[in-house]
């Protein structure tokens, strides 16, 4: 069959380049679907664009729908005849809606009964036909993260929408969004190219542009940019910093891609090196360039939207840019310097911490208690408890310093600079400079103890102040971050196996905003939960799994991640065993609900049969097991090892296994629920004490198993 | 080309486009967008074109004249085009063609920067416009002001003088900037630079504004309630202004900031909604002007 391409081409004012992937990938799909459901074949389809267009190609799309006989149904049988076994009106108003005669209708078995029928030749529709009528909507499909509205029009878009371009082979789709119609007249780039460009086809689109100065395709744009900067950087002697994110960046900010250097002072490479690389890619949105050793080098490469005519002024400008924000930066920082952080610390007193949670001073004070209390859980001795502390006493001050105010998403990381240079110990300069992370679910984790202990306190002080505010997250509005930081606490303790009773912790927190509502505790520990579980979610650890594991007590939530792993580790490798473990914990899981007391008093002069006995040995190894797998994960989290608790669990595991035959043995042989209600209780206590140590591990009967 | 010389060339520039070219309100405010010519315009169905020079106040920015780009009272310059042309990007890159900056020998650029103020309950979708890494315009298309959805959308322009000037001139520092031939930038505002920042930092009274800005709100809640959204409005910029002054002076806590603007952002749109109910019922004159003009 015969076929052409389309292209449709969206030609909008700048879109915010964040807005454009997004967009490409909603409009390749909603066309990809439409065609589909209208039986429309195609060869290939793709999105690609630039900050001016979504553009969308479709390669040897099918010129029509293949013809198809359809069967029409008219009305049941019984309602076509009346009692003479004449036609009846309904039966002759069917015929001749479809343009037949009565006798040309059939009758057969629908799901409706016995209808009357009439096959109908159903020419395929041509596919500018079908294209003008779904345009309208396909153009509108994207979604937003956010959109507006220009001039008189009700459309909402990422921005205004200003010509569109529909051609099927070389004839222009007509279709139309309110006032906008589609045609063949594209747009070149803003200034090297034609304010009016004919495209002649669709196939001529990608080659028409080019020579407008505008690469329309990303792919093609991002390597451009790429080897450029490479280029650039090589030459500058050095190699790019942040290079992926940054070209991401970039790539949706021009059409014409040309890379230059420019340079700054070397005076600014005075400045914390994280100030330039923040004003660079940040702010700028520049490659910073290091020695191959990630010594920053005094210059940067950008990218600009045209081509290399009068590069020197454009290279010029954005010197002059860096300079003068560089030069700012160290004026602010020389100031700060006049004084430490210590002598700063009584600034916290004016400063707001949150409407309704007092100042950051009241904040200092809390935080430092919990992340004692937190250094005390994780066996931090005298030295590295002090730097916790002092860590702690010092970890908001710089939110008072000129250069934070200016570069707030610095916070912290100056702190730390500014401890240091304030004669603070490496260790207490270190605590503060990490104790914002993760800031994100992919983000990297404190790595010295003393940052964990401060990061955990402090986030855990704002999640309990805001809760006992009554200002929990609902649906997607969490404006204090309230799950964030559950979730970057729940990522340290699981990722790091941290020995810390967390809701034990979060009671303490809440307590020092003299709050001791049951209510709200509930509520921080199903957060808690559902941020761990999320965690979990995030290393592949599945939805029984995450229950398994997180079914055991809060103080072990450090545990959880580690055996985990161990489950799907033994699954893969020995999954009969692990059902055997899976086993003799879930039998007696199923059965002691029915106890009536918490009892673990067990009285063997009560048994009747030997399996009773064996059940009371293998319960004793059963704690063993637990007993050695508790001492193991302490030592692992002393000794920084967070990997031998996965094959402690590994060995608890296997072990556990081991017991399943005498546990079935026991279900076998004995009656738990004996009539004699003290037969009852004995065996249920055992049962009870076998679960208890098999829930020290994991609450392995949440796991679904054959 | 002196400043000016930029200044007169954006008024021939826009007032060839069919712009009222307004003067300065005589009244301290944050931002051009503050001025009724802005405000109260932007609000509504009647069509309107206006351009301006808006000194603008930032008591936050007092650097006591030393710092080459941040200042206590500097300029903008305001354009305003209701309903938002089509072509408006492309008339944009047109003045700073008329300023000398030939668009081929730069990289001119609209990156996203979505503009709010919460003092007005007014907002917006757009860009900073970027020449050669450098933000010399805000250009936002209003979305909301006084807290009320605007149809039609409007185009509001704000260009950086000072910025643009410094750039075409090659000085790193405001006080050089060639005012005319003859004087520099600093030798007509260094003085008054420093001395409106050492008021606003040393002198200015926090107990005094505090209830002058209490005094303002009552006065211009009396005014509304006389019908007078006009009148009222300049009260609200008083208010918004003694804010600033308490604000700069580090007399204002967090929370206490939030609740303030909170304030003034509700005497805005009680003067947004009153104005408009007026304008309806005078039959919104600039929409006949406008219908007329079309039909002659």
């Amino acid at each position: 069959m015969a076929t052409r391409d389309f292209l449709l081409e969206i030609g909008t004012e700048e879109l915010p380049s964040r807005f454009v992937p997004p967009a490409l990938e909603q409009l390749r799909d909603e066309v990809a679907a439409a065609l589909g459901s209208w039986r429309l074949e195609f060869d290939s389809i793709r999105a690609t664009g630039t900050p001016r267009r979504l553009v969308l190609l479709v390669e040897g799309l099918a010129e029509k729908q293949p013809d198809r006989r359809v069967e029409v149904q008219g009305p049941p049988k019984q309602a076509c005849f009346d009692a003479e076994g004449r036609p009846t009106k309904a039966l002759e108003g069917f015929a001749k809606a479809q343009g037949v005669d009565v006798a040309q209708v059939t009758f057969a078995e629908t799901e409706k009964g016995i209808r009357a029928t009439i096959a109908v030749d159903e020419p395929g529709r041509p596919a500018a036909e079908v294209l003008a009528e779904i345009l309208p909507r396909v153009a509108l499909c994207p979604n937003f993260p956010k959109t507006m509205r220009w001039a008189h029009r009700k459309v909402r878009y990422g921005r205004p929408i200003r010509w569109l371009v529909a051609l099927l082979g070389s004839e222009v789709v007509p279709f139309a969004i309110e006032d906008i119609h589609s045609g063949r007249v594209s747009r070149g780039h803003r200034f090297l190219g034609q304010e009016a460009v004919e495209i002649p086809s669709a196939d001529a689109y990608r080659q028409t542009m080019r020579e407008q100065y505008v690469m329309v395709d990303h792919e093609e744009r991002r390597e451009a940019i790429r080897a450029q900067v490479l280029a650039a950087v090589n030459q500058a002697g050095g190699v790019p910093m942040h290079l992926e994110e940054v070209l991401e960046e970039n790539l949706y900010l021009v059409e014409w891609p040309t890379a230059f250097t420019g340079r700054f002072s070397e005076e600014f490479l005075g400045l914390p090196h994280v100030v330039p690389t923040t004003v660079m890619r940040k702010h700028q949105k520049y490659f910073p360039v290091a020695t191959a050793e990630g010594e920053l080098l005094p210059c940067f490469v950008a990218v600009r939207n045209g081509g290399v005519e009068h590069i020197e002024e454009v290279i010029r400008g954005n010197q002059i840019v860096v300079h003068g924000r560089l030069r700012d930066a160290v004026f602010f920082f020389r100031n700060d310097l006049d004084r430490t952080l210590a002598d700063r610390a009584k600034d916290l007193e004016r400063v707001v911490f949150i409407h309704g949670l007092g100042s950051l001073a009241e904040k200092t004070r809390r935080v430092e208690a919990l992340t004692l209390s937190v250094a005390r859980a994780l066996g931090l001795d005298g030295a590295d408890a002090e730097h916790a502390r002092r860590a702690a006493e010092l970890c908001k001050v710089d939110l008072t310093t000129n250069l934070v105010i200016e570069f707030t998403s610095l916070q912290g990381i100056l702190g730390g600079v500014y401890a240091a240079r304030g004669g603070e110990s490496p260790a207490v300069a270190a605590a503060i400079g990490e104790h914002y992370r993760p800031a994100s679910a992919d983000d990297e984790l404190p790595a010295t103890a003393a940052g964990c202990a401060l990061s955990i306190a402090d986030k855990m002080d704002t999640v309990a102040g805001v809760l006992s505010i009554g200002e929990a997250p609902t649906g997607t509005a969490d404006p204090h971050g309230v799950r964030r930081r559950l979730q970057g606490i729940a990522a340290m303790v699981l990722r790091k196996s941290l020995p810390l009773d967390i809701m034990g912790l979060a009671r303490e927190a809440l307590a020092h905003y003299g709050c001791q509502d049951t209510a709200v505790e509930g509520q921080l520990a199903d957060l808690l939960r559902q941020r761990a579980e999320a965690v979990l979610e995030l290393h592949g650890i599945g939805m029984d799994l995450r229950d398994a594991a997180l079914g055991v007590e809060w103080g072990r939530l450090g545990q959880a991640l580690a055996v985990a792993r161990a489950v799907q580790a033994l699954d893969t490798e020995d999954p009969e065993v692990l059902t055997a473990a899976w086993r003799a914990a879930t039998r007696p899981a199923n059965i002691i609900s029915k106890r009536e007391s918490d009892s673990i008093e067990i009285d063997a002069s009560l048994f009747e049969s030997e399996s009773e006995g064996a059940l009371l040995e293998s319960v004793g190894r059963m704690e063993t097991v637990a007993d050695v797998f508790d001492r193991r994960v302490v030592k692992a989290f002393l000794e920084e090892r967070p990997r031998t608790i996965e094959s402690q669990a590994l060995i608890a595991l296997r072990s556990l296994a081991l017991e399943a035959p005498v546990v079935d043995g026991f279900f076998d042989e004995v009656m738990v629920m004996a009539e004699d209600p003290r037969l009852r209780a004995n065996r249920l206590a055992m049962l009870y004490r076998a679960h208890l140590a098999v829930t020290r591990i994991a609450d392995l009967h949440a796991l679904r198993r054959d | 080309m002196t400043f000016q010389e930029t200044l007169m060339t954006l008024h021939r520039f826009w007032s060839d486009r069919g712009c009222v070219i307004e003067q300065p309100y005589d009244m301290e405010m944050g931002a051009g967008t503050m001025a009724p010519a802005t405000f109260i315009r932007a609000l509504g169905p009647e069509p309107y074109r206006v351009a301006y020079v808006q000194p603008s106040r930032r008591p936050a920015d007092a650097r006591y004249g030393e710092n080459p780009y941040r200042l206590a009272r500097y300029f903008q310059y305001q354009v305003i085009l209701k309903p938002s042309p089509d072509d408006v990007q492309e008339t944009y890159i047109e003045s700073l063609a008329a300023l000398g900056f030939d668009p081929l020998k730069h990289d001119i650029r609209f990156v996203e920067d979505d503009w709010e103020n919460p003092s007005l309950g007014a907002g917006g979708v757009g860009w900073e416009v970027w020449m050669d890494g450098m933000e010399i315009t805000q250009f936002t298309y209003f979305q909301q002001v006084g807290g009320i959805e605007v149809d039609p959308v409007c185009a509001e322009i704000t260009y950086g003088p000072e910025r643009l000037v410094m750039y075409m001139q090659d000085v790193d520092h405001y006080k050089d900037i060639r005012w005319s031939d003859a004087v520099p930038y600093g030798a007509v505002r260094q003085v008054e630079e420093y001395q409106i920042s050492a008021y606003g930092f040393e002198v200015a009274d926090t107990e005094m504004l505090y209830r002058h800005f209490e005094d303002y709100e009552r006065e211009a809640a009396r005014t509304l309630e006389a019908g007078l959204p006009l009148a009222a409005y300049e009260l609200v910029l008083k208010c918004s202004h003694t804010f600033n002054l308490l604000d700069a002076r580090g007399a204002v806590s967090v929370s206490e900031r939030t609740a303030l603007i909170g304030r003034v952002r509700k005497l805005a749109s009680h003067v947004a909604r009153l104005w408009l109910t007026q304008r309806e019922e005078a039959g919104w004159p600039l929409l006949a002007l406008a219908q007329k003009g079309g039909e002659a």
